[in-house]
């Protein structure tokens, strides 16, 4: 079992760049993928929407605009399990353990911050929260809603609403603690 | 409009806002903050570790991330007038 762990150690040590790449392309898809959709897309309707709740051509476009956002979640959410799964790897083989203060606050963050935020965001665009899925089940369509999907699009909105400064205070942080290494 | 749309739900107001921002900082203040401090005692051995200082300037970020992250929420969310033609 230790010369497996070994042969797997030794191989992870010789491609250290690689999964050293794997893993900032991942931070970078993971970080940045969403944000010109959610800034320039999905906000811009919810403003619109929110002058004329009744119209319902506003109604249908916001709901359009929430569904294809769940979609265009999947590359995010592709990323964020290989940011972990590349940074474990990393920590395996690389030369920074727990005894680098900025390592262990950068975790620290992850398991306090990012952890629980895409675990909720998983669920609201993948899981029983997608909100094509609850129009399929609840046969719904255009401005025609039932008040699970409405629920839906609201719980979505106020999570991205929420999520939004966390996410860039401690991504930033995050970022900072891994290139900079200030301790 | 469909009656099960309920635009009072995603009303978006100041004191809705302000709340959501003191319960981020003050998650950061009594837990992150303590889980940073706890690394820096376990793993770096640090004498100056949940030391006053230390818990002043936490208390300073936190204040600061709450103004952040009220001005940042209020940007995104808060309804704004559109003029007719104006981007959203």
């Amino acid at each position: 079992m230790s010369t497996m762990q070994d042969a797997v150690l030794a191989w992870l040590q010789s491609h250290y760049l690689q999964f050293k790449f794997a893993h900032l392309l991942a931070a970078m898809i993971w970080l940045w993928s969403t944000s010109v959709a959610y800034l320039h897309y999905l906000l811009p309707i919810m403003r619109q929407w929110q002058q004329s709740p009744a119209d319902a051509r506003l109604i249908a476009r916001r709901n359009w605009a929430m569904e294809r956002f769940d979609e265009g979640a999947t590359l995010e959410h592709i990323a964020f399990p290989l940011l972990l799964t590349t940074g474990l790897c990393l920590l395996w083989a690389g030369p920074w353990g727990p005894q680098s203060l900025w390592l262990a606050l950068k975790l620290t963050l992850v398991v306090l911050v990012f952890l629980p935020i895409e675990c909720c965001d998983y669920w609201l665009a993948h899981g029983s929260g997608n909100k094509a899925r609850v129009r399929r089940r609840e046969q719904c369509a255009g401005a025609a809603l039932s008040p699970r999907y409405e629920a839906a699009i609201q719980r979505h909105w106020w999570f991205l609403i929420a999520s939004t400064p966390a996410i860039v205070a401690t991504g930033l942080s995050v970022v900072y603690l891994a290139v900079v290494k200030p301790m | 409009m469909s009656a099960a749309v309920r635009p009072e739900h995603f009303r978006v107001t100041r004191r809705k806002l302000l709340l959501i921002a003191a319960a981020m900082a003050l998650f950061g203040l009594a837990v992150v903050w303590p889980a940073f401090e706890l690394c820096r005692l376990l793993l770096a051995a640090d004498p100056a570790a949940f030391s006053a200082a230390r818990a002043v300037r936490a208390t300073l970020c936190a204040g600061g991330f709450f103004l952040y992250a009220y001005w940042q929420m209020a940007r995104l969310a808060l309804p704004r007038a559109i003029a007719p033609g104006q981007r959203a």
